[in-house]
């Protein structure tokens, strides 16, 4: 196995107040990784800061054996991130269509393969993306990462605000994309479809790593402690 | 006497081709939890919305404890008795907890006069806006910056300024989003004790959450209501299961 991203000891702050504390990741080719952990711990931002969107960040990512730490977001968009951030971010001023296609790259996504996961979306493709629904916006967010055909998929919570039909929809998705050899890393607060599928699990806590292994690893014990009630 | 807070008669409106809600009628319960599911895009937001104020029917009614509301502006009905919960915070960052909760209060009773020097200063205020903090768990964290708070405690805050509006309704649309099990679980039981003071209309995807909650739930699909019932009706309902809930629930 080839490792596609190495993080090391990454550290991210939100002004003056640091938010993680060192965090080490590693993610290897066509590997799906989660990363858990409760509202606030520190995942987000971890995202943000392999994304290039956190202003202040300090440590080591790789990705593909080369330095990708305080590049700006564009170019790291230009390696092969696909990004669904949290919080369904949509560009509300282009329409559905032109959100899809404003940074397509040819592969196995196209507008052809998307309308049959999302319907919807298709109907609507000249409508402006700030008049949909919840929803709809979370699909267009999730569709237009997968329109970028990316080597890293990122979905922060991508499932949320989605009726539950359709999140069984994205996590077949999800495991086609994994079956077509795109690394992917997961947030989600649906542990039981994670566990299933993904390859290796972090769990942030207070902006650091507390615990890793793979999901036959992950015990009740482990779960109360760090995720549930 | 009906024990009926909200009705809604025959309401409608749609965005140039798209029906977003179509001659829905509905009617909200004393002490219940109602829940509003649907496909994405069905018109949920669109209803609460229209309930609100924010969006003007084609045609249709609103009736809040039996005197129709719906000509009136969105702060006309707040004051009537209609509370939701913004999908943009109404928190104010940089007040603290308990300076949050003071002016609503203040807004509720209209008593802006001087409230710059009251805000502080007057004790039966502090002590209605700790009563409030107290029944959302709260009281301890009133001193702190509100910017302070993590994600469920922002969102228990928010709640916490609904609930302090007094009002004879609750609107929330997906309250719950974004926040993890343990602060789901948190909203979860303070719902189920709110919804003694005031009705609550509840839009939420997350099934478990519905299904634990509701007392009733009604489907919308494409802008009409298609069933409405008891938990265990809906959950038995192959066109619910069909368009909505998938064969996992
Ligand atoms: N200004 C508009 N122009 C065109 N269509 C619109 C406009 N505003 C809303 N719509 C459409 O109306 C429909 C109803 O939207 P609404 O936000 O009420 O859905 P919802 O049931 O809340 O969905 P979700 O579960 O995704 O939040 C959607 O299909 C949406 O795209
Ligand atoms: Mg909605």
């Amino acid at each position: 196995m080839t490792n596609l991203l190495n993080v090391q000891n990454l550290k991210a702050w939100y002004a003056d107040s640091q938010v993680l504390y060192g965090i080490d990741l590693k993610i290897e080719s066509g590997q799906m990784v989660a990363l858990l952990g409760r509202n606030g711990m520190g995942k987000s931002t971890t995202i943000k800061s392999l994304c290039g969107i956190m202003e202040k960040v300090e440590g080591k990512v790789f990705f593909q054996g080369k330095s990708i730490i305080n590049k700006p977001s564009y170019e790291i968009a230009k390696l092969g991130f696909g990004l669904v951030p949290e919080g369904r971010r949509v560009f509300t001023n282009l329409t559905v269509y032109e959100n899809l296609i404003c940074s397509a790259k040819k592969g196995y996504w196209s507008i052809d393969k998307l309308k049959l996961v999302f319907p919807r979306l298709n109907e609507r493709l000249s409508q402006m993306a700030s008049s949909l629904s919840g929803g709809e916006q979370q699909m267009l967010s999730i569709g237009r990462a997968l329109m970028t055909n990316p080597k890293l998929l990122i979905l922060d919570e991508a499932t949320e605000g989605l009726s539950p039909n359709l999140r069984n929809e994205i996590w077949k998705v999800i495991s086609e994309i994994k079956k077509e050899g795109i690394s992917i890393i997961l947030i989600d607060k649906y542990l039981h479809k994670i566990k299933p599928l993904a390859d290796y699990l972090y769990i942030l806590s207070r902006g650091k790593n507390v615990w890793e292994g793979n999901s036959k690893d992950l015990n009740d014990n482990i779960v109360k402690k760090f995720l549930s009630v | 006497m009906t024990d009926t807070i909200l009705k809604i008669d025959n309401l409608s409106k749609g965005f140039h081709a798209v029906r977003a809600c179509e001659n829905i009628s509905l009617e909200i319960n004393k002490n219940e939890v109602h829940a509003l599911i649907g496909p994405n895009g069905a018109g949920k937001s669109t209803l609460i919305k229209l309930i609100t104020g924010f969006l003007e029917q084609e045609y249709g009614k609103i009736f809040l404890d039996n005197k129709e509301i719906s000509y009136l502006t969105p702060e006309e009905r707040a004051q009537k008795g209609i509370a939701r919960s913004f999908q943009v915070s109404s928190i104010i960052n940089n007040f603290s907890v308990v300076q949050n909760i003071k002016l609503a209060l203040i807004g509720k009773n209209k008593n802006y006069l001087d409230f710059l020097t009251n805000i502080n200063l007057n004790k039966k205020l502090l002590k209605e806006a700790f009563y409030y903090l107290e029944e959302v768990g709260l009281n301890k964290k009133a001193n702190e910056l509100a910017s302070s708070l993590s994600h469920g405690e922002k969102r228990k805050l928010e709640i916490c300024i609904a609930i302090s509006m007094a009002p004879k309704i609750f609107l929330f649309d997906e309250p719950m989003a974004g926040l993890d099990g343990e602060s789901s679980e948190l909203i979860l039981q303070l719902f189920k004790k709110i919804k003694k003071r005031a009705p609550i209309l509840l839009i939420e995807h997350d099934m478990d959450t519905v299904f634990s909650l509701a007392d009733r739930v009604s489907v919308l699909d494409y802008g009409k209501v298609i069933a409405t019932g008891t938990v265990s009706e809906i959950k038995k309902n192959n066109t619910v299961k069909k368009v909505y809930l998938g064969t996992e629930h």
